[in-house]
């Protein structure tokens, strides 16, 4: 297990490397105190942008590779590393979890992989999704693109934002599934379980905010 | 995503999570429901902990692959979150789903 915390950081820089190998290596590299934690494949820092920084209340972020996103259980395990930092209800950590994995899903799948919704909605479209995925996957330049997930919390509400290294997506244009469509539900579940979904800087970030 | 398959009983039971990235297993629960000996194929999902719109849309994928053949899917006890989704996405709508 490669995760390192730099103990001797001011509190509020508090960071760790997670070595992209496990679920459970990842839950190592998120535990408290650490505030951010990078994948170690990530060598450019990762967008370090913030669009904005919380004017109050604590914060976790988490900065890992396309290819590890798509890989390992991000959003499970990123919100069990939020449940050690702040109480969360059954009911909040579910309503988290699915729109977090919704946005989470977008940013992979049509921010820095460029896939076609539309190949979702057959049997054999998925099975075709799947070989153009694991060859992006391994381009070092797509697999290795930047997904950030930065939480922020106070006693009132927690804020989830997403983004990719994409070159935006339009959601406006983001139409609902039908009736018994086999894609197009992403959008209305992040909408019923967040309390506001803002889609920001071209769509390459979606923020997510959650009432307490 | 996991997979226990009961061929003579005709039930598949799914457990952990069932996600875009579960092709795989997906493709071979569709094998397993095309290959059931009865009209009605139940797929047990009260251990599965963890569901997103593309697991419900390969659900929905399976549901019409059946239908090719004549067979009914069954959801069978749903709880926690992929209750909560079944219920937000109106599923029971769409599916036989027995608590």
């Amino acid at each position: 297990m490669d995760v390192s915390v730099d103990e001797h950081a001011d509190a509020d820089m508090r960071v760790s490397c997670w070595d992209g190998a496990s679920d459970e290596t990842l839950q190592a590299a998120l535990a408290y105190p650490v505030r951010r934690c990078m994948e170690v494949d990530i060598i450019d820092g990762g967008n370090d942008r913030a669009d904005r920084e919380p004017a109050a209340g604590d914060r976790l972020s988490l900065l890992v590779t396309t290819r590890s996103a798509y890989r390992h259980s991000i959003v499970r395990t990123f919100v069990e590393g939020l449940s050690k930092r702040l109480p969360l209800t059954e009911d909040l950590k579910i309503r988290i979890s699915s729109a977090a994995q919704e946005a989470l899903m977008n940013a992979v799948l049509h921010g820095n992989l460029a896939i076609d919704g539309e190949l979702r909605g057959s049997l054999d479209g998925l099975i075709a999704a799947q070989e153009i995925i694991e060859a992006k996957l391994n381009s070092p330049e797509i697999g290795g693109a930047v997904i950030r997930l930065d939480a922020a919390w106070t006693a009132a509400c927690v804020e989830i934002t997403i983004r990719d290294s994409g070159d935006g997506y339009d959601y406006s244009g983001v139409r609902p599934a039908a009736e018994d469509g086999a894609s197009g539900r992403g959008l209305e579940i992040l909408q019923v379980f967040s309390d506001a979904v803002t889609v920001l800087n071209g769509g390459t970030t979606v923020r997510l905010e959650f009432h307490r | 995503m996991q997979m226990q398959i009961d061929r003579t009983g005709g039930q598949i039971a799914m457990s952990g999570e069932f996600t875009f990235t579960d092709h795989i297993p997906f493709k071979q629960m569709v094998t397993e429901i095309l290959a059931a000996p009865g009209k009605a194929v139940v797929i047990d999902v009260s251990k599965l902990d963890f569901i997103d719109s593309a697991g419900l849309g390969m659900l929905l994928l399976a549901r019409d692959e059946a239908k090719k053949s004549h067979r009914e899917l069954i959801l069978r006890r749903p709880s926690g979150q992929v209750k909560r989704m079944f219920a937000v996405t109106k599923f029971n709508t769409l599916f036989k789903v027995e608590e």
